[in-house]
């Protein structure tokens, strides 16, 4: 079976719920512990092909590798944000190098965010099965977040799953994301790569995922958004 | 210390400076130290990384990245140790003990440096 065709058998419940009410977003053990049925669906979606190809968007970990590999997926990872704080650093000291007056110089928002994608997220066309995307898109910059989704949308196969999360208010820290298990995340602080640009509402984010198909939407207790979108 | 050309060998290699070429060890460990900058394949039954890599590794044994450490490139191992803070960009991909380092090309003999025991490419020490 297809991942259309699964989702289509799913369509029932889809519009009965498509925004569920999470589940508990942090467990008493630990703050840092977070359920994520987002992912216990993005796993369902996309278990008909045990082979598939995951692409992490966020920090490495250990046990993000482990999961993925042990359950037979091939998991690519690329920390976009690290990347784009790296790259903008790279530019300033670039651009204070340049004498003053050279007009050449000048780049625009827009020009930087064309420049990062000839380096980032440089794969094939319709590689990828399935996408993470924690704490990612509403920290991206307003020109860069477009060319970013449609970049991911041409490397996602058909039918592909792209799971992200989104803030309803600004957070007070910035986590990275491990996987724990197939329904839990260990949240991670982490020194803060990129201010939050904005709290996006619900129609923004169907907006931001024009090309795809909307899925679910799962809100946390701790009024994180996970959002899951197919290609 | 910088070194241009493909090295392989037989033994450990401690890599603490610059090196660009493919390096290919049939035994032993390679550690790209956290001073250490490799543009480079390597493959290796065990491979290290502290520093900065750029090119594919692919290990025999187990592949072990430092909290510190920066791989850009593909993984395959049949272990592989990811500490936190560890920074990768690729592919990662797990394969049975013993498959991975055997299937990468040696170096050409002309551009070999062969090395028969603990070798260290970088600064001398004081």
């Amino acid at each position: 079976m297809d991942w259309t065709a699964k989702q289509r058998l799913n369509s029932t419940a889809t519009a009965r719920a498509t925004v569920k009410p999470g589940p508990e977003s942090a467990t008493p053990a630990s703050a840092n512990i977070r359920v994520s049925n987002g992912l216990k669906e993005f796993l369902w979606l996309i278990t008909d092909n045990g082979q598939g190809k995951i692409l992490d968007l966020g920090a490495v970990f250990q046990s993000t590798v482990m999961f993925f590999i042990e359950k037979g997926f091939r998991l690519s990872t690329e920390d976009l944000l690290r990347s784009w704080k790296e790259f903008l650093l790279a530019e300033e000291e670039s651009l204070r190098k340049t004498p003053v007056g050279d007009g050449s110089a000048r780049v625009s928002q827009g020009m930087l965010a064309g420049k990062f994608l000839d380096t980032a997220l440089q794969y094939p066309e319709d590689y990828f099965h399935g996408v993470l995307a924690w704490d990612l898109f509403d920290y991206l910059d307003a020109e860069l977040l477009p060319r970013v989704m449609e970049r991911i949308y041409t490397v996602m196969r058909p039918g592909g799953a792209v799971l992200a999360s989104f803030h309803s208010r600004a957070p007070e820290r910035f986590n990275r994301y491990k996987v724990v298990d197939s329904q839990t995340l260990e949240l991670v602080p982490t020194p803060t790569l990129a201010v939050h640009a904005r709290v996006f509402q619900n129609r923004e984010i169907l907006d931001i995922f024009g090309k795809f198909r909307s899925s679910k939407t799962f809100v946390g207790r701790d009024q994180v958004r996970e959002a899951l979108f197919l290609k | 210390m910088k070194i241009r050309g493909d090295i392989s060998g037989d033994c450990h290699l401690i890599i603490e400076g610059e090196t660009h070429g493919k390096i290919h060890l049939a035994n032993g460990r390679v550690t790209v130290a956290p001073s250490g900058r490799v543009t480079a394949d390597i493959a290796a039954p065990e491979i290290v990384i502290e520093g900065n890599v750029q090119g594919n590794l692919q290990a025999r044994d187990n592949v072990r990245m430092g909290s510190a450490s920066h791989v850009q490139g593909s993984l395959l191992s049949p272990r592989i140790r990811i500490e936190d803070g560890a920074r990768f960009r690729g592919k990662v991909e797990m394969t049975r003990p013993g498959h991975a380092a055997d299937s990468s090309a040696r170096a050409t003999p002309a551009e070999d440096r062969e090395v028969s025991s603990t070798a260290i490419v970088g600064t001398p020490r004081g």
